[in-house]
């Protein structure tokens, strides 16, 4: 679906922000893409959607370099920035204009939704709250039934109930064809919707696994101070220590600690990579 | 990797949506800006008349037409300064770049709505102002025989037309290419441009005129007269090619913009 | 003392749907919540509600009809019963075992506690 090949980007010379940063990703899955504040989470979206273009590399979106913005890999796009401004035009005015430019747009599920949503429909789009724009956006992003969206930040400035109606929406959605990127830092907002683990970091994606591998080669275990296994990365917490360690083929698997997983892999990305190379060689 | 010989896509479906959307989106300024126009009109036409209603040569229509034809242009490279407006910013740039349509569909549709249809449309308003005009004053003065309608098809008229897809070329790529205040700056682009050709051309002629001062003029009275036939068909050519120069600029601007 | 960790959330789901087996409350033939509504009650990926729903109908808890939905084998009360006890004895019992003895608990102790509880129970 996306594919991604030693791309680099620099807004400021002498200082690059990729650095021959490859990446690929496949439809019927949601990524979720994690990053430190500036490691180019957007800026890596805005090269996928071909809103940027690489200094050297390439980005592709379904076998097509998505510079060329090309009407039909547009056609399977769809981006829902972080921060955005809607025109002073009601909801299905929106729609009207903008529906026809995607061949499968789902006008029942988009009707539906906005229902749900309580989205207010008489109201112009400008005049809603930043959260009921948001979720106009990602009800319209679903309906359009494109095969990749992009996602950034989805559930900042999101209310509480908000957060759970996004959840619940990206639930009821068929993704098997779809491939969707979600970025966030917001770790646990949306900890039980993605199946897989990319994290960015110096200007490299430094870790990309399937969610089901990761607890396949993961324990996540709360242990005590002095608990002498090995590990592969832990955090003091109250009465012991939260740690990752290599998951033993005969145990059960353990519910995957994200945050820990994310700090594990910002510190001791080598450590931890090392488990899920073992097994392909 | 992109086959080189990949055929430019046009779809004329996408371009029409393409047009419906900028109508839409626009529809509030657009209104608006049509009319504070016509408001000013008639009240320039208006005032005259109230305050020395004996005076029956202010009363036709003519006496603003000008007026009608200098506001048909401002407002429509006005417009066309304002077509590109989500491009400049980060919350909205997205929203017209990642629009499923080509580029040449996007600019060839801004294009057309900003220049054929707007001329259209101010050509027909225009002409509907002046019938309302001259009807009033009819019922107003009587002078049911004396109608002195717009006459869109006019020589001085369809130059007027022809100089506005001219600076409407410019306007559109200055529409693409300045971040912000597009009209005002494109404007003064224009402007220094002016003020440039004209010091080049008064040093050039100093220069020319001492270097020829000793020589004899007939060869230049000559050529002027023979370029005086082909004048207007050069100026013609050179005005289309200008054209299309600036629009295939703006095009390769609008293709290769990206976001902040 | 007690470690023991979260389970994954598959886990959570399959758990809940043995345990509305073992209370009598799905009953063979019964056609259980969807895939989807299943992941939009847990607000999960669908994949992880999916998994399991593979799992239950690995172990012929549940049997999928295709385009209907999926339903309640007609021995799923005795394979969940089976399999949650041999789960009990594998890590439910050692971690009793192991407190009992830190807390000085006797066998005998236990077993009065446990006829209470079931007296309290029947009791009521």
């Amino acid at each position: 679906m996306v594919s991604i090949t030693d791309l680099t980007f620099a807004f400021k010379k002498n200082h690059l922000l990729f650095n021959g940063l490859n990446l690929e990703l496949q439809a019927g899955s949601i990524y979720g893409l994690f990053g430190l504040n500036g490691a180019g989470k957007t800026t890596l979206l805005n090269h996928i959607s071909g809103l940027l273009f690489p200094k050297s590399g390439t980005c592709e979106i379904l076998g097509k370099s998505s510079r060329k913005r090309d009407p039909e890999t547009l056609s399977e796009l769809y981006v829902l920035p972080e921060q955005f401004d809607l025109p002073p035009i009601p909801a299905h005015s929106y729609v009207n204009i903008h529906a026809p430019f995607y061949p499968r747009f789902d006008e029942e599920y988009m009707k539906h939704s906005l229902m749900e949503l309580l989205v207010e429909g008489d109201k112009n789009l400008n005049e809603l709250s930043y959260g009921q724009r948001k979720k106009f956006l990602i009800a319209f992003a679903l309906a359009t039934n494109a095969r990749l969206l992009l996602m950034d930040e989805p559930t900042n400035g999101l209310d509480i109930p908000s957060k759970s109606q996004f959840r619940k929406i990206m639930a009821a959605s068929d993704h098997s064809k779809r491939c969707v990127v979600i970025s966030t830092h917001q770790v646990r907002d949306l900890e039980a919707m993605i199946d897989h683990l990319t994290v960015l970091n110096d200007g490299k994606i430094i870790f990309h696994q399937g969610i089901d591998n990761i607890a396949k080669k993961l324990s996540f275990e709360k242990i005590a101070e002095d608990d002498n296994r090995f590990v592969l990365y832990s955090e003091e917490i109250f009465g012991g220590k939260a740690a990752i360690i290599p998951k033993k083929t005969d145990s059960n698997e353990t519910q995957i600690d994200l945050e820990l997983l994310f700090n594990g892999i910002i510190q001791k990305g080598d450590v931890i990579n090392q488990q899920f190379v073992r097994e392909a060689v | 990797m992109n086959k080189p010989g990949q055929s430019i896509s046009f779809s004329m479906l996408r371009f029409q949506l393409i047009i419906k959307r900028f109508f839409v989106l626009n529809q509030k300024n657009w209104l608006i800006g049509f009319l504070g126009a016509t408001g000013l009109l008639l009240s320039f036409w208006l005032l005259p008349v109230i305050f020395s209603g004996s005076a029956s040569a202010q009363i036709h229509f003519q006496s603003i037409e000008g007026m009608a034809l200098f506001f048909y242009t401002a407002g429509g490279l006005a417009l066309t300064s304002r077509i590109f407006f989500e491009l400049h910013s980060s919350n909205n740039a997205f929203q017209l770049l990642t629009l499923p349509a080509s580029t040449l569909e996007k600019f060839s549709a801004a294009w057309f709505v900003s220049s054929v249809v707007y001329t259209a449309a101010a050509i027909t308003a225009i002409y509907l102002l002046s019938i309302i005009i001259e009807t009033i004053s009819a019922i107003r003065f009587g002078f049911w025989g004396n109608f002195q309608l717009f006459n869109p098809f006019e020589n001085d008229n369809l130059q007027r037309y022809a100089s506005y897809f001219f600076y409407h070329s410019i306007f559109l790529l200055g529409a693409i290419y300045f971040k912000k205040n597009n009209f005002l700056k494109t404007l003064l682009v224009i402007i220094t441009f002016f003020i440039g050709l004209f010091f080049t051309i008064a040093i050039g002629g100093l220069v020319l005129a001492f270097m020829m001062v000793t020589d004899d003029f007939s060869f230049e009275y000559q050529l002027l007269e023979t370029a005086a036939i082909w004048q207007s068909l050069l100026t013609y050519l050179i005005g289309i090619f200008l054209i299309a120069l600036f629009l295939l600029f703006g095009f390769l601007q609008l293709k290769n913009k990206q976001v902040a | 003392m007690d470690f023991s960790e979260k389970q994954p959330i598959y886990l959570q789901i399959i758990d809940y749907f043995c345990s509305q087996i073992l209370e009598n409350k799905w009953k063979p033939d019964y056609r259980i919540p969807s895939v989807r509504e299943i992941a939009v009650k847990m607000e999960v990926n669908p994949n992880t509600a999916m998994r399991a729903f593979h799992y239950l109908q690995e172990k012929d808890i549940l049997y999928n009809q295709r385009g209907i939905g999926y339903f309640v084998s007609g021995n799923a009360y005795q394979k969940v019963l089976a399999l949650k006890r041999a789960e009990f004895i594998r890590e439910k019992l050692p971690v009793l075992f192991r407190d009992m003895s830190l807390l000085g608990i006797s066998f005998d102790e236990l077993r009065f506690l446990y006829d209470k509880n079931n007296s309290h129970s029947s009791g009521l």
